[in-house]
């Protein structure tokens, strides 16, 4: 059974400069994975960067969920004995996202041969459920490096330290994080084989540095993982939009997450309206039941008088579907409301975060549902809610229906017509689409 | 113009020997090679209708253009010379060249001109009142013309042999186009030479109408069939070598130029545009430089191809609308896409018997050639690629896997010296006469005699199978050691996911896995199943090493193959979770058990004598064998769980397999 240390102990104590470091970010096996090409382990380009700077050790990374040039990240079937998984009657396909395992074996193969093998891997996780991509990383590391440590670091493990521990064979397993705000990312870990965009956090001395590294190599698109963009007012996500606005007239921004309308202020407003900033998902916000309305108003109004046209710029809201205490009605008039607020409106389905207030509020019922199915594909809170399935995958499509009727456009297929254009969008948000299975409506 | 004395039909069946197109359109190409020309440049009309060939050579008078170009058998009777003015080889040779475009396109034209003179001797028994000069000469020259380039020498025939003084003896009548000799001074000879450095012509040879009259037979209008006129080079813009313009292309040959590129992935030159196709062809058959590989990478094969100096174009461009390309003949060795060419499969092949001189190469490859054009041995004579690459007839005596060698193997042979007199090469030169002693010598020595397949051709072909053999045994050996890989790989990822999800099976298989209980029951003591793997494959020596890049590498020059030890070796280890077991295979007895865990020492013995075995592959046998023995480990003695957990590990497979 694997350690469980905090990342400052196991740093203190078992990590040395002549460390060879290998940082693996694992695949992920789901239904669906919508952002996957925003799938970029900047926890590790952190920590890899630390470690360079004041161990001194070597540090090398496989990213199994690179996207490549375009883009585009791999996915394949899983093989046929678990390319559906069932749960209660309800049959879900499941893809490989990412590069194969045996792309890591091979990778760690030729290391042995060429004798330049790690004396650690490093592997990180992102959610929670997607733990058995994590486990098969750790097996094939093991089984190809018998005598290398494997460490488990990442979101995973913070949350579910003692699972990791059980479910995966490492032998570190590091519960706590490491502070790595003011880390540069360690891009250069890619090598020339780039990322075709490069996560920030909104750190303005960090973030600014990083922005003009990767317009050095012409990379111009950007994203930030933040809980909250906006904070302080907006100042320091200004501060790094005026510091880098001239840097290249095709540097981009990409906010995907971490926008709340309540924060949102005039000032975010105004540099929003520059092209700059492609995509713009606004957060679910609440007041209680109900969608803080006054927030989006707010808004909505900043951005308009700022001059933003919602039709034209890529502006959407975030609807939690799947949440305890769902209701119907709630969840379309919601729906409705983001749709009008914004223009645009993207279903989120929730997954509870173990040991959050959700976890701990119905700790009872979640215990009955294997960790595997707790990921938002399968609605963990569906018994619960009542809602069946079915139901939540006819929101999908409602979802996609509005996104459409909301420009006021008929479907056309004929080419070049707007709204031809619109369901082709749609189409690419795959925010209906489920394989064809039981799950479809009887005709 | 007459076109004397030859039938139209045998013409029209001459024309027909050119075939297809491009095979025609290279005669053109030669003929401006004969003429010493360095440089051609090939111009297609925008939509394919007509096709010039400009070349810098040293062009035609008008009297060369009549008496060589249009006449059956003119070439055949420079070839006797065989080298051109500066000194380079004919290439032509029947002297019927100018035939080849007759069924492609409409009419030639034909714009030339040459700085050397023209004489003719005149003999007549007696005195006659004029003499048509236009008509003795044979081509249209006007008055002024003839003032100007036509010099006469008028003499007694016969013993006396003086000199007819101008004026007195002879005079000129119609401006030089009538010689007029008023008295009777009996037989007479008329020298007349023509300085053509200051003519230009411009004949048009027009096809349709030469084939018309074939339907016909209308032997008396053949002459109708080609026009000449001649200029004052002074009047004429500045030009030197020959212009020929293939006009009104035929309907089917604009089509085969128009078509594309056929749709979905192509690999061969047949199925690319015709454009494209029209390209590489010419530069197959036509004698222009070699491409050549770039970078500094040393070619073996430079040494091998052998061309004599001078016998190559400096350039040929072929452009159609904005595009050109320089073509260079191509070599498959030499293509950026073949793989490259191991050393014990590229022969060199000399040949110097009986005044046959040649030299070049015939190389193997162990995959398939693509295109499929480069596969056979192109036979060159004088640079000009006769007929298509084939293999001489070696492909009616081979057989099965022989035979289909033969798509592995290409070549280039130049013939330095011999086989290029007239009787050694059929019409259009796209083949040869078999009865010619210096093809059966070139085909002795490339193919062997006699029913079997020899010479140089034969070594190719057994280093070609040789390979193939000791491929597809290493594949077959490496195969099968990777099923052996996976079926334990997939056993070990199904342990994983197994613990990994935590339910009532996970505490079971981590028992077992961390369990140190011995129980083994005698298949320990059974003797050893040793490699799989065979002693020697196709002929080469196995050796095992260590920490190889692949799994495994061959040296023929050694005549070793090298198999990774460590890769093998992964077959003899399991990881249940976090912990290593050892495979250790063995040849049980029929009623010994199937496998048997040994957790004490960390070892898993399978017995390969076991009766299951016979009943499945390698792969399923070590699944079965494995799956049984971890869920009756597993599952102590809970017939229900160990039925539940064989169930899960049989049906399992490891994702980096799915």
């Amino acid at each position: 059974m694997a350690k469980i240390v905090t990342t400052q102990t196991f740093l203190s104590r078992h990590v040395r400069a002549k460390d060879q470091i290998l940082l693996v970010n694992p695949p992920v096996e789901e239904t669906r994975y919508n952002w996957r090409r925003w799938n970029q382990p900047l926890d590790l380009l952190k920590i890899g960067s630390w470690l360079k700077a004041h161990i001194g050790c070597g540090v090398d990374l496989f990213d199994l969920m690179q996207p490549d040039k375009k883009g585009k990240v791999a996915a394949k079937w899983l093989p046929r004995d678990r390319r559906y998984y069932s749960i209660k009657g309800d049959r879900y396909p499941v893809r490989h996202f990412g590069l194969p395992y045996q792309s890591l074996a091979d990778r760690l193969v030729s290391m042995k041969t060429e004798r330049s093998e790690p004396t650690q891997v490093w592997v990180t996780s992102l959610c929670s459920y997607w733990y058995e991509s994590v486990a098969e990383v750790c097996r094939l590391v093991r089984q190809t490096l018998p005598d290398v440590p494997i460490i488990l670091l990442g979101q995973y493990v913070r949350l579910m330290p003692k699972h990791a521990s059980l479910a995966c064979a490492a032998d570190f397993v590091l519960s706590q994080p490491f502070e790595l705000r003011s880390q540069q990312g360690a891009f250069d870990l890619y090598g020339k084989n780039q990322p075709p965009f490069w996560a920030l956090q909104v750190e303005p001395e960090i973030a600014v540095k990083e922005i003009k590294s990767a317009v050095a190599q012409e990379i111009v698109d950007f994203t930030f993982f933040e809980e909250d963009i906006c904070r302080e007012n907006g100042q320091p996500l200004i501060e790094i939009y005026e510091k880098t606005r001239d840097l290249h007239e095709r540097v981009r921004f990409h906010i995907i997450c971490g926008l709340h309308p309540s924060r949102l202020t005039p000032a975010l407003a105004r540099i929003f309206v520059d092209k700059k900033f492609v995509e713009l998902h606004f957060e679910e916000d609440d007041s209680g039941a109900t969608l803080d309305i006054d927030s989006y108003g707010r808004a909505r109004a900043y951005l308009q008088e700022a001059g933003l046209e919602m039709t034209t710029k890529h502006t959407s809201g975030f609807v939690w579907l799947g949440r305890p205490g769902d209701q119907m009605e709630q969840l379309i008039l919601r729906s409705f409301q983001v749709l009008d607020a914004f223009g645009g409106l993207i279903l989120k389905p929730f997954s509870p975060t173990p040991g959050s207030e959700e976890h701990q509020t119905h700790a009872e019922y979640l215990d009955t549902v294997l960790h595997r199915e707790w990921t938002p594909h399968f609605f963990p809170f569906s018994e619960l809610n009542k809602i069946s399935r079915q139901e939540y995958h006819d929101l999908y499509r409602m979802a996609a229906f509005l996104n459409e009727r909301v420009r006021n456009k008929a479907f056309d297929f004929l080419n070049g017509t707007l709204g031809a254009q619109m369901l082709r969008k749609s189409l690419q948000r795959e925010v209906w689409k489920i394989e064809p299975n039981s799950l479809r409506l009887a005709s | 113009m007459r076109l004397g004395g030859v039938d139209p039909s045998i013409l029209r069946e001459l024309s027909g020997v050119y075939k297809p197109f491009v095979k025609a359109f290279k005669e053109l190409i030669s003929n401006a090679f004969d003429a010493d020309a360095e440089c051609i440049r090939v111009e297609f009309a925008d939509n394919f209708s007509s096709v010039t060939i400009i070349d810098d050579g040293h062009g035609m008078t008008p009297f060369e253009f009549r008496d060589d170009f249009t006449r059956i058998g003119g070439g055949s009777r420079r070839w006797a010379g065989g080298k051109t003015l500066k000194g380079r080889l004919r290439v032509g040779n029947k002297g019927i060249g100018f035939l080849a475009l007759a069924r492609y396109c409409e009419r030639l034209i034909v714009e030339s001109a040459g700085e050397r003179g023209f004489h003719r001797e005149v003999e007549l028994v007696r005195t006659p009142d004029s003499i048509d000069i236009p008509a003795t000469l044979g081509l249209p020259l006007s008055s002024e013309l003839l003032s100007r380039c036509l010099s006469c020498q008028v003499s007694r025939s016969g013993p006396r042999r003086t000199r007819l003084k101008e004026g007195r003896d002879y005079t000129w009548k119609r401006g030089r186009r009538h010689l007029a000799i008023p008295k009777n001074v009996g037989p007479v000879k008329v020298r007349l030479a023509v300085d053509c450095n200051q003519l230009i012509f411009k004949a048009s040879l027009d096809f349709e109408r030469l084939l018309c009259l074939a339907d016909n037979a209308d032997l008396e209008k053949i002459e109708d069939f080609a026009s000449i006129e001649i200029y004052d080079r002074k009047t004429q813009p500045p030009f030197s070598g020959t212009r020929v313009c293939a006009e009104q292309l035929k309907d089917f040959v604009r089509r085969e130029l128009r078509m594309e590129q056929r749709k979905g992935f192509v690999r061969n030159i047949g199925s690319r545009s015709g454009f494209e196709k029209f390209r590489w062809s010419l530069s197959r058959c036509t004698p222009i430089p070699y491409m050549t590989l770039g970078g500094d990478t040393e070619n073996p094969l430079a040494d091998l191809l052998t061309i004599p100096p001078g016998s190559a174009l400096s350039s040929l461009h072929v452009s159609h609308g904005e595009t050109s390309f320089s073509l260079r003949r191509p070599l498959y060795p030499f293509d950026p896409d073949s793989p490259s060419l191991p050393p014990d499969m590229l022969t060199k092949a000399e040949i110097d018997e009986g005044g046959l001189k040649a030299a070049g190469f015939l190389a193997g490859y162990t995959g398939i050639i693509f295109p499929a054009e480069y596969r056979g041995l192109s036979i060159r004579v004088r640079g000009v690629a006769i007929g298509d690459p084939g293999f001489l007839g070696a492909e009616t005596l081979l057989t099965g896997a022989s035979k289909a060698a033969l798509s592995q193997i290409t070549g280039e042979i130049n013939i330095l010296a011999g086989l290029d007199a007239v009787g050694a090469l059929n019409p259009g030169r796209e083949s040869f006469y078999e009865e010619s002693e210096h093809f059966k010598i070139l085909r002795r020595a490339l193919i062997g005699e006699g029913e079997r397949v020899g010479g140089y051709l034969g070594g190719v072909v057994a280093a070609v199978l040789r390979r193939t053999s000791v491929q597809s045994g290493l594949s077959d050996v490496l195969n099968r050691a990777a099923l052996r890989r996976q079926a334990l790989e997939d056993m070990s990822a199904a342990i994983t996911q197994l613990i990994a999800r935590g339910d009532g099976t996970a505490r079971a298989l981590l028992e077992m896995a961390r369990s140190r209980r011995s129980h083994v029951n005698g298949l320990a003591s059974a003797s050893m199943l040793e490699y799989w793997i065979p002693p020697r494959i196709g002929g080469l020596t196995v050796k095992f090493t260590k920490n190889l890049t692949e799994p495994a590498t061959t040296n023929y020059e050694t005549g070793e193959v090298n198999i990774d030890e460590a890769r093998l070796n992964q077959e003899r280890t399991l990881l249940l979770f976090d912990r290593q077991f050892s495979i250790i295979h063995k040849k049980g007895q029929p009623d010994q058990p199937i496998a048997e865990m040994d957790p004490e020492r960390g070892e898993i013995f399978i017995n390969w004598g076991h009766p299951v075995r016979l009943q499945m592959d390698e792969r399923g046998f070590l699944r079965t064998s494995l799956a049984w023995l971890l869920a009756k480990e597993a599952a102590k003695k809970d017939p229900d769980l160990m039925m539940d957990l064989a169930l899960r590990l049989l049906s399992f497979n490891a994702v980096s397999h799915g």
